[in-house]
C-alpha cells in the first residue's frame, strides 16, 4: 500500500517540480496519441461509415478481417511497424525509425480498425429511417456520411475514446519503434517500464498515476461535450 | 397541363419476386395524385421510383421527357419525399427544417423560411427551438413535412403521411398540401390507407393490386375472404351480417379480390321503395366531396366498417338531400365487377 501512496506523493512533487524529463514524456505521449486518434479518426469513420452503410461482396470477411485486427497485440504491431520502416524495409528510405512519426504510424495501425470496426457498428445501428428521409430530401452520399456521423456522434465518441484509451497506454509500438529515446521519443508508458526496470517502483506508480490523470481529464471534458449535445 | 412523369414497362423485382409490373402510366404536373392499395400492392415501390431514389429493374422513367438515366442532380433534387414515419435529426426543429436548404446551400432568409414553413403547417413560431425528442407523433410529422415544403419543390412525394398521426394533425397536413400545390404549383404524390383523406385531396386516384395498376379513378377493391352461397356464388358477409352476393361467380376462387366501378353502386336515402330487393345492403354516409374532373359528386359510405364510394351527379344529390351520417339503402350491381 505504501507503494500507492507513496506514488501518489511523488506523482504530485513530479508535477509541481516542473521535472523536465516527466513533462517531456507527457507532452510526448499526449502528441503522439492525439495526432494518432486524429488520423485514425479522418481515415477511419468513412472507412467505417462504408462497411456499415453499404453492403458489398466479401462484406462479412471484411468485417472478420477488422475485428480480428482489435485483438492484434501491441508489440506485434510494433514489430511489423518496426520490419517496415527498418533501413531494409520498404519505408526505410524515410528514416523514421525512432521517431514519433514512427509511433505515431504504429499507434494509427492499433487504433484504425478499433474506429472502423465500432464506426461500422454505429452505423449499422442507426435507425434505417434516417437514410430515407436524408435520400428524400436530395441528399447526396458524402451528406448521408456526415448526417449519419452527427447522428451517431455519441457511439462514435466512445469509439474515439475507446481507441484513445488503447493507443495512449500501449507500450510495443512506442517502444519498438520509438525506441525510449529521452526528451524525443520517450513516453508515459516506456517511462514506466524503464523506472520499473530499474527498480524504481514509486516513480513508474507516479507515472502511472499522471498517465491515468491525463486519462481522466480526456474522458471528463469529452462527457462535458456529449452532456452539452444533450441538453 | 403537360405529363410530367412517363413510365413505360416498368419491371421491379426483391429477392427475385416482381413486386411492380406498370406498362405505361402517364402523371400531369400541378395534380394531387393519390396511389391506393392494400399493402404490398407496389405503392411505396412505386413512389420509391418516382422519386429516382431507386431504379427500376427494368424500363424507363421519364421526367419532364428526360431519362430516369439522364436527370441531373437539380431536377434530383426539385422531387422531394415525406417517407412513412420519418425520421427527425436529433436538433431543433428549426434545424430540421433548414437542413434540407443547408443541403442546397440556400441559406438565404433562412429564419423567416422556416417560420413561414411552420405555420404552412399550422405549428406555432415558437416550436422552432424545440428539441426533436419534445414533439407528439402528429407534430414531428408537420415538422418533417415542412422541413419538404421550405424548399418548395416542384414534386412532393407523401408516402402515408397520416399513419399514426391524430385526426388535427391530419387536416393540418391535407391543408399545408393544399397550399403547397396552389402557392408553389407543386405536384403532389400521395399515397394512403385513408381513402376518406385521399379522396378530399386528390385530383386523381390510382389503384394498384399486387404491383399491377388496377384502374385510375373511383372504384372500389372488396378482399378476401369470401364463402360460397348454395349457388355456389361468392358471398361477402359483413361484420353486422349483411351478405353482398356477386353474381356469376361460382368459378371464382374465395380468395379473389373484386374491383367495383363506383359507377355500378347506387344509393338512397328517401322514397326507396322501388329500388329496395332480397340485395339491398343498409350503409351510413360518411363524406360527400366533388370529382375534380367533373361536375359529379362522390359519395363516401360504410357498411359495417367497410368503405365504399360511389358517384352521383348533382341533381341526384339534391333530390335525395343527402348529408354525411345519414342511413342509405345501397344496390350493388354485381354483374359486371372485374376480377384481380
Amino acid at each position: 500500500m505504501n507503494l500507492f501512496t507513496d506514488g501518489f506523493d511523488q506523482a504530485i512533487d513530479l508535477l509541481l517540480s516542473g521535472n523536465t524529463s516527466v513533462y517531456s514524456a507527457i507532452s510526448t505521449t499526449i502528441t503522439v496519441s492525439s495526432w494518432s486518434l486524429m488520423i485514425s479518426l479522418l481515415i477511419g469513420l468513412p472507412l467505417g461509415f462504408a462497411l456499415g452503410y453499404y453492403n458489398f461482396p466479401g462484406k462479412s470477411i471484411v468485417r472478420t478481417f477488422v475485428d480480428t485486427l482489435l485483438a492484434l497485440p501491441t508489440v506485434v504491431i510494433g514489430l511489423i511497424a518496426y520490419t517496415m520502416l527498418s533501413r531494409s524495409g520498404p519505408l526505410g528510405e524515410y528514416n523514421l525509425l525512432f521517431s514519433q512519426e514512427a509511433i505515431i504510424l504504429g499507434q494509427i495501425v492499433l487504433g484504425l480498425p478499433i474506429i472502423i470496426a465500432l464506426t461500422a457498428t454505429q452505423v449499422e445501428s442507426v435507425d434505417k429511417r434516417l437514410y430515407s428521409s436524408l435520400k428524400g430530401l436530395g441528399a447526396h452520399s458524402f451528406q448521408i456520411l456526415t448526417a449519419t456521423l452527427i447522428e451517431a456522434r455519441f457511439g462514435i465518441m466512445t469509439a474515439a475514446m475507446t481507441a484513445y484509451g488503447r493507443i495512449i497506454t500501449e507500450i510495443g509500438i512506442s517502444m519498438m519503434v520509438g525506441g525510449n529515446i529521452k526528451y524525443h521519443t520517450r513516453t508515459v508508458t516506456t517511462a514506466i517500464a524503464l523506472e520499473t526496470g530499474k527498480g524504481e517502483f514509486v516513480t513508474g506508480i507516479a507515472l502511472g498515476l499522471v498517465l491515468f490523470a491525463v486519462a481522466l481529464i480526456v474522458n471528463i471534458a469529452l462527457s462535458m461535450l456529449k452532456r452539452s449535445w444533450t441538453q | 397541363m403537360s405529363c410530367l412523369y412517363k413510365l413505360q414497362n416498368i419491371e421491379q423485382y426483391y429477392d427475385g419476386k416482381k413486386v411492380l409490373n406498370i406498362d405505361h402510366l402517364t402523371l400531369e404536373e400541378n395534380q394531387i395524385i393519390g396511389l391506393f392499395g392494400p399493402n404490398g400492392s407496389g405503392k411505396s415501390t412505386l413512389l420509391s421510383l418516382l422519386s429516382f431514389i431507386n431504379q427500376p429493374t427494368s424500363g424507363e422513367v421519364s421526367f419532364n421527357g428526360v431519362s430516369n438515366n439522364k436527370l441531373d442532380i437539380d431536377v434530383k433534387q426539385s422531387i422531394v419525399t415525406l417517407p412513412q414515419n420519418p425520421y427527425l435529426l436529433k436538433r431543433s426543429v428549426y434545424d430540421n427544417i433548414a437542413y434540407g436548404l443547408k443541403l442546397r446551400k440556400d441559406t438565404s432568409n433562412i429564419k423567416e423560411r422556416v417560420n413561414e414553413a411552420l405555420s404552412l403547417v399550422g405549428l406555432d413560431i415558437s416550436f422552432s427551438s424545440r428539441k426533436w425528442s419534445a414533439l407528439s407523433g402528429g407534430e414531428a410529422q408537420r415538422v418533417a413535412l415542412a422541413a419538404r415544403l421550405i424548399l418548395k419543390p416542384k414534386v412532393l412525394i407523401l408516402d402515408e403521411p397520416t399513419v399514426g398521426v391524430d385526426t388535427n394533425s391530419a387536416q393540418l397536413i391535407k391543408e399545408a398540401v393544399l397550399q403547397a400545390k396552389q402557392k408553389y404549383n407543386t405536384t403532389i404524390l400521395v399515397s394512403s390507407h385513408d381513402h376518406n383523406w385521399l379522396n378530399h385531396i386528390c385530383d386523381e386516384r390510382i389503384a394498384l393490386f399486387q404491383g399491377e395498376l388496377v384502374q385510375s379513378g373511383s372504384v372500389n377493391l372488396v378482399f378476401a375472404p369470401w364463402e360460397k352461397d348454395e349457388n355456389n356464388n361468392l358471398v361477402k358477409t359483413f361484420m353486422d351480417g349483411q351478405e353482398l352476393v356477386i353474381k356469376n361467380s361460382s368459378e371464382k376462387k374465395t380468395d379473389s379480390v373484386v374491383m367495383i366501378n363506383s359507377e355500378y353502386i347506387t344509393i338512397c336515402k328517401k322514397g326507396c321503395d322501388d329500388m329496395i330487393n332480397q340485395d339491398t345492403l343498409m350503409g351510413k354516409i360518411s363524406s360527400i366531396h366533388q370529382e375534380s374532373s367533373s361536375d359529379n359528386l362522390l359519395v363516401d359510405f360504410i357498411i359495417s366498417g367497410v368503405s365504399f364510394i360511389c358517384k352521383l351527379t348533382r341533381a341526384e344529390m339534391q333530390e335525395q338531400a343527402l348529408l354525411p351520417g345519414d342511413k342509405i339503402n345501397i344496390n350493388i350491381d354485381t354483374s359486371d365487377v372485374c376480377w384481380i
